[in-house]
């Protein structure tokens, strides 16, 4: 089994390695990793010269009590807190297409009916096609962090403390666990699903209920608002509408979860929430469920895909 | 002898695809009212050349005139007096076989829709299916679809590529049948790319033999069987035109 | 152009999508998103009154007038805000589909060869399949306008202006046009690539791109939005002062603005919220002055839109299209 499972696994890695379509995603996440911290440095060393400009204004101006810097309250790793977006919004479409294509491509040519001839059972071939994917993630991930790492060193120095760094690793850990969670949804729906496009399009939906409804119904910001990181940490409007919303939507608010541990890791010196966590977990433990029973309920011989 | 009128002519017809030649000077001609066979191997050219002769794509040097016209520079003609049968046309699934006629039929310039469309159904013994979805029809019964669409408009010249391809033999047999009728009772003049011999044999009046992209062999089947008296089958003397047509490299290789 | 083929093609798309299970489920989708937007502006209108009302009672409690405070006021159109999002973010979305599907049909059953060997010009294919998907994309737009006056004046008990109505119809006419580009967009991907699914895919990721992504680094990019409640206001500076310090960062502002005029949502965003008044300073404002401040935004998304046709028209006449279709 040990065999068949490392079979399965190098194969998936050949196939994505060889798909355009991943590529071409893959390098928009690389771009957009390697320019969110471009843009954080940018940002802040422009914000920073702003302060002085504002300073020198004021005290023109004869203000005596000039307010303090506002933005050496932030720290270092802020100019990262992008990152936690693009996670969200490309990071995760990217697991949903990897999650499809592992199975789509498998059912599209019949290549199913091939591996059930042979002697890899069910759980096998579900096995190692999340160790696949588990491993093709956690490779990306591991080049976001170092890309990350080498763009803080690199472009205008970043003073980035030990703990800092093992911070920042932990936020790409918590990243990948997060992604995991879209690629077995995107796995699971393409076992489900007749048509490519509905499964396909079934987890981009329930991706934007995740990113965008939910979060609007809790806290009442508008769509756009919610990809403005400072706007993430905004306290959300009273009212017994918005507080009954909290209560129910809370459990399935996967996005806010992910997000205020990303915050509390890049943006505070603050304890993470570890229930926040747990709550990433039980969403992966019902995801790798639902697969086991996507596939276990697969019925290889009347695949509709065949046609 | 009569003389017959010329319908399809190419002359010195070429066309190249990034880097492969699929067509290299072909002078085709194809006389009204004739079956004709055009035979190759997979690659060989035959699709290139339907696409070119039925104005989907010019060609990239050389003419090609088809019921008088040129397929380039009146490619409306052309389209007016010709039907086209693709490989594997599954057409919508989500309509009926009406619905998918109708449209067709109106993209066409038909008039008088219901009545043509009754007309043809009559004629291919497809009655009684009219408000089926197409998503419920066997390959056999697309076909007839197929070549229902492709009549519609009363054309000249029925091109069909690879019409047998998928059907199980009471399909061919049914198709074989309704090509002759149209042949004999329609009067068109029809254009068959095939690579089974069989077909040809029991269908066509004149074959022509494309091997990568050159036309090595064009006679009337009649005159072909004379040819290769010795020959016991079709089959052999397919072979062996091919294996003549070979490139000399390939010849080497062996 | 031949009129009666292009009628039937359209004729032809409006109806194939009426019977495609995946709009169906994403106009309800984009539906139910209308009144989640509209719901929670109202709630959180009610918060506001409902603090009001609280902050106003503190200060009588304290024998002081209430002057002070400014009363939440109630516009209908300023409610809007979330769905004119939600048609940035999912009606691009639907624009593409219908884009990609249009394609994708005639590709996947091998009808394109069928349609293009019917005495019909190209150019009239192309027409047909615009015009019947802009007629969807109306009647979606058009589903939403109902649903809102229904929802705003039904349920909600304010009637609507004639300027408002005017308005409403304007901004649902901009959508019209900025859901067209990604309907442009799609059909031309789909047209150009020979794996449809990665079609699909590509368009996504370009949708992430304008809808998503290059708004937001404008947006974070921007001095003021580093810090929650705004940097120039934790320094109390009035807005002269604020002009003076941003001034001389001119290159950065203008790289951060460059970013933001690429993005046809940005423009489409700006349009309609002075139309609608999302934007307070054109609130309650005439329409000329409007059109005078947002004329280039509109010129923006219209050029875009009419690009998108052109390369419709440029990818649906590349004589290389069948090979595309394998």
């Amino acid at each position: 089994m040990a065999d068949q499972l490392l079979t399965i696994i190098t194969n998936e890695l050949r196939a994505l390695i060889r798909e355009r379509t991943f590529i071409l995603l893959l390098g928009t996440f690389f771009a957009m990793a390697l320019f969110s911290s471009y843009i954080g440095c940018a940002t802040r060393n422009t914000t920073l010269e702003i302060y002085h400009a504002s300073v020198l204004s004021l005290q023109q101006a004869g203000v005596v009590h000039i307010p303090t810097n506002p933005f050496l309250a932030l720290p270092p790793l802020s100019i990262f807190r992008n990152m936690t977006i693009y996670i969200f919004l490309i990071g995760a479409l990217l697991a949903i297409v990897m999650g499809h294509q592992t199975l789509i491509r498998d059912r599209k040519s019949r290549v199913t009916q091939l591996i059930f001839s042979k002697s890899v059972d069910k759980p096998t071939f579900l096995l190692g096609k999340i160790m696949g994917l588990v491993t093709a993630l956690t490779l990306i991930v591991l080049a976001t962090f170092l890309i990350s790492l080498v763009s803080a060193f690199s472009i205008p120095a970043q003073q980035l403390s030990a703990v800092a760094v093992g911070r920042l690793a932990l936020f790409y850990l918590v990243s990948l666990l997060y992604l995991l969670i879209f690629a077995l949804l995107g796995l699971g729906t393409a076992v489900i699903f007749d048509t490519e496009s509905l499964a396909l399009l079934v987890p981009i939906i329930i991706w934007v209920g995740v990113t965008f409804i939910v979060p609007e119904l809790i806290t009442g910001q508008n769509p756009v608002a919610l990809l403005n990181p400072t706007n993430l940490a905004s306290v959300a409007p009273s009212g017994d509408f918005f507080t009954l919303m909290h209560a129910v939507l809370s459990p399935i608010a996967i996005e806010q979860q992910y997000t205020q541990i990303a915050q509390s890791l890049l943006e505070t010196q603050a304890p993470i929430p570890v229930s926040s966590i747990w709550m990433l977990f039980f969403y992966f433990a019902l995801m790798v469920i639902i697969d086991c029973y996507a596939i276990a309920v697969y019925q290889i011989t009347t695949d509709k895909l065949y046609e | 002898m009569t003389t017959k009128k010329l319908i399809i002519q190419t002359k010195f017809l070429n066309h190249l695809y990034k880097n492969h030649q699929a067509l290299i000077d072909l002078n085709l001609e194809v006389f009204e009212g004739d079956i004709f066979g055009f035979l190759g191997h997979n690659g060989a050219g035959k699709t290139t050349t339907i696409n070119i002769l039925t104005t989907l794509m010019p060609p990239s040097s050389g003419t090609a005139m088809v019921a008088g016209f040129d397929t380039v520079t009146q490619s409306m003609q052309v389209r007016r007096n010709i039907g086209y049968l693709p490989e594997n046309v599954t057409f919508y699934n989500n309509l009926t076989a009406w619905e998918n006629l109708h449209y067709f039929a109106r993209l066409s310039g038909v008039k008088n829709t219901e009545q043509r469309i009754a007309e043809v159904l009559d004629f291919l013994e497809f009655r009684g299916f009219e408000n089926k979805k197409l998503g419920e029809f066997s390959k056999g019964m697309r076909q007839r679809i197929g070549i229902a669409q492709a009549i519609i408009h009363e054309p000249k010249i029925l091109f069909l590529d690879e019409p047998t391809s998928g059907l199980d033999p009471l399909g061919i047999k049914n198709l074989r049948e309704i090509i002759i009728r149209l042949n004999k009772e329609k009067h068109l003049t029809i254009f068959m790319n095939t690579h089974l011999l069989s077909e040809v044999a029991k269908t066509c009046t004149s074959i022509g033999v494309l091997n990568h992209g050159k036309l090595i062999y064009k006679d009337t089947l009649d005159n072909t069987l004379r040819r290769f008296p010795t020959e016991v089958s079709l089959e052999q003397i397919y072979v062996q035109m091919e294996e003549n047509g070979r490139p000399t490299l390939n010849n080497n290789n062996q | 152009m031949n009129k009666t083929a292009v009628w039937i093609i359209a004729k032809k798309e409006y109806r194939d999508a009426l019977k495609n299970v995946l709009f169906i489920v994403l106009l309800a989708f984009l539906l139910f998103l209308t009144a989640v937007s509209l719901s929670v502006a109202g709630f959180d209108f009610q918060s506001q009154v409902g603090q009001y009302h609280n902050a106003l009672a503190q200060l009588q409690a304290l024998s002081q007038t209430g002057a002070v405070l400014e009363k939440p006021q109630y516009f209908p159109l300023q409610m809007l805000r979330g769905t004119i999002e939600y048609l940035e973010i999912i009606g691009a979305i639907i624009g593409l589909i219908l884009g990609y599907v249009s394609i994708a049909k005639e590709k996947g059953n091998n009808t394109l060869q069928l349609l293009l060997t019917r005495p019909v010009s190209r150019w009239s294919f192309i027409m047909g399949k615009i015009l019947g998907n802009s007629l969807l994309l109306l009647s979606m737009l058009g589903l939403i306008i109902i649903f809102i006056v229904v929802a705003i004046t039904g349920i909600g008990q304010v009637m609507f202006t004639h300027l408002e109505l005017v308005k409403l119809l304007l901004a649902f006419g901009f959508s019209y046009i900025y859901l067209l580009f990604f309907y442009c967009l799609a059909t031309v991907l789909a047209l150009v690539f020979r794996n449809l699914p990665n079609a699909l895919i590509f368009g996504f990721v370009i949708w992430l791109l304008i809808v998503l992504i290059i708004p937001q680094i404008g947006d974070t990019m921007d001095p003021d939005n580093q810090i929650p409640g705004g940097f120039f206001n934790h320094m109390h500076m009035t807005t002269a002062q604020q002009r003076g310090v941003i001034a001389q960062f001119k290159t950065y502002e203008t790289l951060r603005n460059v970013l933001e005029e690429s993005s046809i949502e940005k423009h489409y965003e700006r349009l309609t919220f002075a139309v609608l008044g999302i934007k307070n300073i054109y609130n309650d404002k005439g329409l000329s002055l409007i059109f005078q401040d947002k004329w280039g935004d509109l010129t923006w998304i219209g050029s875009y839109s009419l690009a998108g046709i052109l390369l419709v028209y440029v990818a649906f006449n590349n004589k290389h299209i069948l090979e595309k279709s394998a």
